[in-house]
């Protein structure tokens, strides 16, 4: 469809609308604390300036809580695509017994709420010794990234046509080789951009980051940022610094397989 | 033989890519959601290891405990409220990016910011956005005369939930938009030929060949959002903690106060199971709806 | 990247950070130092004498700190406490009903003797009674504060307004102050579910005459002279008040002042330091008094304190402990928020209030530091109550908290909502012990 002269106007309001916010926390983020306390606010800043995310990285911990979440991400974002990759499969191709059961459980599973898997997963891993640890939160962010993984790729999976398969295993290949050979080149995009969108809600994660931890030195981002809001300051430039660079990596990702998202998201994981 | 052959090692072979998935899925859901039944049938404080077991007396207190009802009202709002605009919202500018125009490539790209950014980041920029002393809200309404004083959006009972709401909004529409934009994509433009020469007009033609063709989509996703919406925790949490005077006190919030605040984890539980027995019935709406799934 | 690469590099990212965890020093005992001081300045200068303690004083010993959130304080230490792991030192946590509790537990360390190897006529002797309860002294304060009415003097001398002393002087100079279309406010009475909305509450509730319990510990918020400070609360909160005000506790309210945007605020002297941070053109026009009176000046006192947890460390604790008491790093602690504390200790004022800050801005720190009997510590009502032990639960539950938001923002009758208040602090401390 060719536009019209009034989708011009349109997408414009659609982008300030969607894009004020983002603009908004780039620029807080470079004027000085007097500056944004004015009224009129200043659209522009007079005054530029880097004093936030030198103090950031000076007098926060920011750093730390950056590589906290970036280890705890990958851990279970790295888990997740392993084993749901391969289950997945198993549920796009094999005859397996209580197969439709199992997609079900899939799909429930992902919609648990997060509110009702805290308080088991608190009691439970506070008695095998899980809380306070890297490696307990990543177990637990697999319970969301799993199901995602599996639900979306299974569609995936179905989607790669089933004779490349077949004339592979006719070839002599097995199941597993066509699966490496024939099935991942061509559900690669899929799976990555799928792997990326389970670090994301990972990246995001506040509420299972808020209880399960609580030594300081392995906080991760979000609950750590939100320490920051003290009790007794208000730093808004600092806030909006630190809101900028944990937003960044996501946006960097997100630019470079843009592409991917769209079709992926919408062929594979909801068809029909 | 090999056909056979090849059949049963299939079923074998299957059973073994889905075995480290389904030990997953059982100790870290299955085994925490049965604890969580478990639990919410007795009275266990937070920091104790065992409480005593009290049967069906949680139900019963949320049952007739004003704050879960209340609590269950708003979570119905904000979930009504929320979904039904990220679907509009979200499907009108799906329209909108449907069309050829120049830069649409990055409008696409851009749309979808709000959806990726954190959480943390999403709540601390409203924050400052609905400032009652510097915000850009309060400055912009105040300039255009539609109020004579500047508004507490987070901090006033009466507008608490709709500005919480319309963050909602903001941070999730660009989802529908994604699904709706890969659905338009495939309907095929003979359709919109036809109908234009016939003389059918740009609302005519999305009611008769847009709608239902994405109603489908639509569909899926309003149940989805709704669950999700349903769950969340962390926009209202973080915009206004439940407030003001618990006008925003959505069911997973209450959860939260009870087990992590009062350190009731039996009542929190039981709170939780309400929640997932309501989403359940959801969930069977959906399966109900779309049962060819195949 | 082909697929091989791409599933290789996969499975050693997630197996190298799930191996890679941090080892810990074998020789080195590392202590945790708890606090709610932790403006970023703080936190800097607390790193900074770790350091120096380790380095100089006892090289087998490294102090962590845990700076938590004001509002957070007392649920961070109670899962601690449960998880068998409490912070070896607690710095500035200012609850003394709370540490009680610990005491009646047995988790602390008795410091008597710790104040004596100092030097017991070193420290201000009322406030080390205010942080003993059961012949245990629970903890040593370094530092007392008190909130103040800070106002800016350009400002007040613009309407020709004089300082108030009294509620009607306040609301006449607040109503002469305030012009909302402009986003300008003559006063920040903070109505948040925060503390700060307690004790600003609690401090208004003191000056009409009342009280929350009696010398026999008995509840007795109810009563015309709390309606009355109760419905003035209310009243400068909705009229003179900035508009979010319903969700401030203490960062807002200095921040008010701190923008700008009102022209007065109650807080303590933190607003000073943060004054020269953000605002410094505003430090010459700032002054302080003390809060006006109904029928009495009344304020909350509170202190800066260390207090140990009974745990394996507990020898090494008290060591870090008399390090820190030294007059050297209490001025240390206590120069990112000059103006803020009273040192308790003798030895140390001398070098504190020689800090340009103090020198500079007698019209702020007067009011802030010159010791006043008016200034009551919440767990010792009056000098005839004994310790309070049951103060803590009426805190910890947000009773008074609620009672304010649900009159400021809910709009509730005052008598309806102290009533409410009144039956919710008896059903809470009803059966408390000793």
């Amino acid at each position: 469809m060719v536009a019209r002269l009034r989708t011009y106007p349109l997408a414009l309001l659609v982008l300030i609308a969607v894009g004020f916010p983002l603009y908004w926390m780039l620029v807080t983020s470079l004027k000085p604390q007097t500056e944004i306390f004015v009224v009129p606010p200043s659209w522009v800043p007079r005054t530029w300036t880097s004093v936030h995310y030198r103090e950031l990285f000076a007098l926060t911990d920011f750093l730390q809580l950056f590589v906290n979440s970036l280890k705890v991400c990958l851990m279970s974002t790295g888990i997740s695509l392993a084993v749901g990759t391969l289950g997945a499969y198993a549920l796009a191709r094999c005859r397996v017994r209580g197969r439709e059961l199992y997609g079900r459980s899939v799909l429930v599973a992902y919609m648990f709420p997060g509110a009702l898997l805290i308080i088991p997963l608190v009691l439970l891993f506070s008695r095998l010794g899980l809380t306070d640890s890297h490696q307990g939160l990543a177990l637990a962010y697999i319970t969301f990234a799993l199901p995602f993984v599996m639900w979306v790729l299974r569609g995936f999976f179905r989607s790669v046509s089933v004779e490349f398969e077949e004339a592979a295993m006719l070839d002599g290949c097995s199941r597993l080789g066509a699966l490496w050979h024939v099935v991942l080149p061509q559900a690669l995009p899929g799976i990555l951009a799928t792997g990326i969108f389970a670090f994301l809600f990972a990246w995001n994660e506040y509420l299972f980051a808020l209880i399960l931890i609580s030594d300081e030195s392995l906080r991760t981002l979000p609950p750590g940022m939100m320490r920051f809001l003290s009790a007794t300051d208000v730093n808004w430039g600092l806030m909006m610094a630190a809101s900028v660079l944990v937003t960044l990596p996501m946006a960097i990702v997100f630019g470079l397989v843009q592409r991917y998202l769209v079709t992926g998201i919408g062929a594979g994981g909801l068809k029909g | 033989m090999t056909a056979a052959l090849g059949r049963l090692r299939d079923r074998h072979l299957g059973a073994i890519l889905l075995l480290p998935s389904a030990v997953l899925f059982l100790g870290l859901l299955a085994f925490p959601l049965g604890y969580g039944i478990y639990t919410s049938f007795f009275e266990l404080h937070l920091l104790e290891r065992t409480g005593p077991f009290v049967g069906l007396r949680n139900y019963v207190w949320l049952l007739t405990n004003g704050e879960f009802w209340s609590a269950l009202w708003l979570s119905v709002v904000w979930a009504g409220g929320t979904v039904g605009l990220q679907i509009a919202l979200g499907t009108a500018v799906a329209l909108l990016l449907h069309q050829r125009f120049a830069g649409r490539t990055l409008a696409r790209g851009l749309v979808l910011f709000p959806y990726m950014m954190p959480i943390v980041a999403v709540v601390l920029v409203w924050m400052l956005l609905y400032n009652a002393l510097y915000g850009v809200v309060n400055y912009l309404l105040l300039k255009a005369g539609l109020v004579s004083q500047p508004i507490a959006w987070l901090s006033q009972p009466g507008s608490a939930l709709w500005s919480v709401i319309l963050v909602g909004v903001w941070k999730y529409f660009p989802f529908v938009v994604v699904v709706v934009l890969a659905r338009l994509q495939v309907i095929p433009q003979e359709l919109y030929e036809v109908a234009r020469i016939d003389g059918a007009g740009a609302w005519a033609r999305f009611v008769e060949i847009t709608l239902p063709q994405i109603k489908d989509v639509l569909l899926v996703v309003a149940l989805l959002r709704t669950i999700w919406m349903f769950n969340n925790f962390e926009v209202v949490f973080l915009l206004t903690g439940g407030g003001p005077l618990r006008g925003t006190m959505t069911l997973p919030i209450l959860v939260y106060e009870q087990a992590f605040a009062l350190y009731e984890v039996g009542k929190g539980s039981a709170i939780a199971v309400v929640m997932f027995v309501l989403l359940v019935g959801v969930m069977t709406l959906y399966f109900r709806l779309f049962s060819s799934e195949q | 990247m082909n697929r091989r690469a791409f599933v290789v590099s996969a499975s050693l990212a997630a197996a190298g950070a799930a191996l890679g965890r941090p080892g810990r020093a074998q020789a080195a005992k590392t202590l945790r130092l708890f606090t709610p001081e932790a403006d970023p300045a703080q936190i800097k200068m607390w790193n900074a004498i770790f350091e120096d303690y380790t380095a100089k004083q006892n090289k087998d010993v490294v102090i962590k700190g845990e700076f938590a959130k004001w509002d957070d304080i007392t649920k961070k230490l109670a899962a601690d406490i449960a998880a068998g792991k409490p912070p070896e030192i607690v710095a500035g946590s200012s609850k003394p009903d709370f540490v009680a509790l610990e005491v009646k537990r047995g988790l602390i360390v008795d410091l008597a003797p710790v104040v004596d190897a100092l030097g017991r006529s070193d420290f201000n002797a009322a406030a080390l009674k205010i942080w003993q309860y059961r012949g245990v002294q629970m903890a040593i304060p370094y530092g007392s504060q008190w909130p103040v009415l800070w106002y800016r003097k350009d400002l007040f001398a613009a309407k020709g307004l004089k300082p108030p002393v009294t509620w009607d002087d306040y609301r006449a100079a607040a109503e002469k102050l305030t012009d909302s279309s402009k986003g300008t406010y003559g006063a920040v009475f903070s109505a948040g579910r925060t503390w700060n909305t307690h004790l600003m509450a609690l401090i208004h509730i003191w000056s009409a005459g009342a009280m929350l319990f009696d010398e026999k510990l008995n509840v007795v918020f109810d009563s015309p002279e709390t309606r009355r400070a109760l419905t003035y609360y209310a009243e400068m909160a909705t009229r003179f008040s900035p508009p979010d005000v319903g969700q401030y506790g203490f960062r807002e309210a200095s921040a008010a002042f701190t923008s700008g945007k009102s022209a007065t605020t109650f807080y303590w002297g933190r607003v000073l330091a943060h004054l020269y941070a953000q605002a410094p053109q505003l430090v010459p026009e700032s002054a302080t008094i003390h809060i006006p009176r109904d029928k009495q000046f009344r304020t909350t006192l509170h202190f800066d304190e260390f207090y140990v947890h009974k745990t394996p460390s507990t020898t090494e604790a008290l060591d870090v402990v008399k390090f820190m008491l030294q007059p050297e790093q209490v001025v240390r602690l206590l120069t990112p928020v000059v103006g803020h504390v009273v040192p308790t200790q003798k030895s140390v004022e001398p070098v504190y209030s020689r800090h340009e800050w103090i020198k500079n801005n007698p019209d702020i720190v007067k009011t802030l530091l010159t010791p006043t009997d008016y200034a009551v510590a919440p767990t010792l009502e009056s000098p005839k109550h004994p310790f309070n032990y049951k103060y803590e639960v009426v805190e910890a539950r947000n009773i008074l908290t609620d009672c304010v938001q649900k009159i400021v923002l809910g709009k509730e009758p005052v008598a309806k909502a102290v009533e409410w208040a009144h039956k919710q602090m008896v059903e809470a401390t009803k059966d408390i012990k000793d």
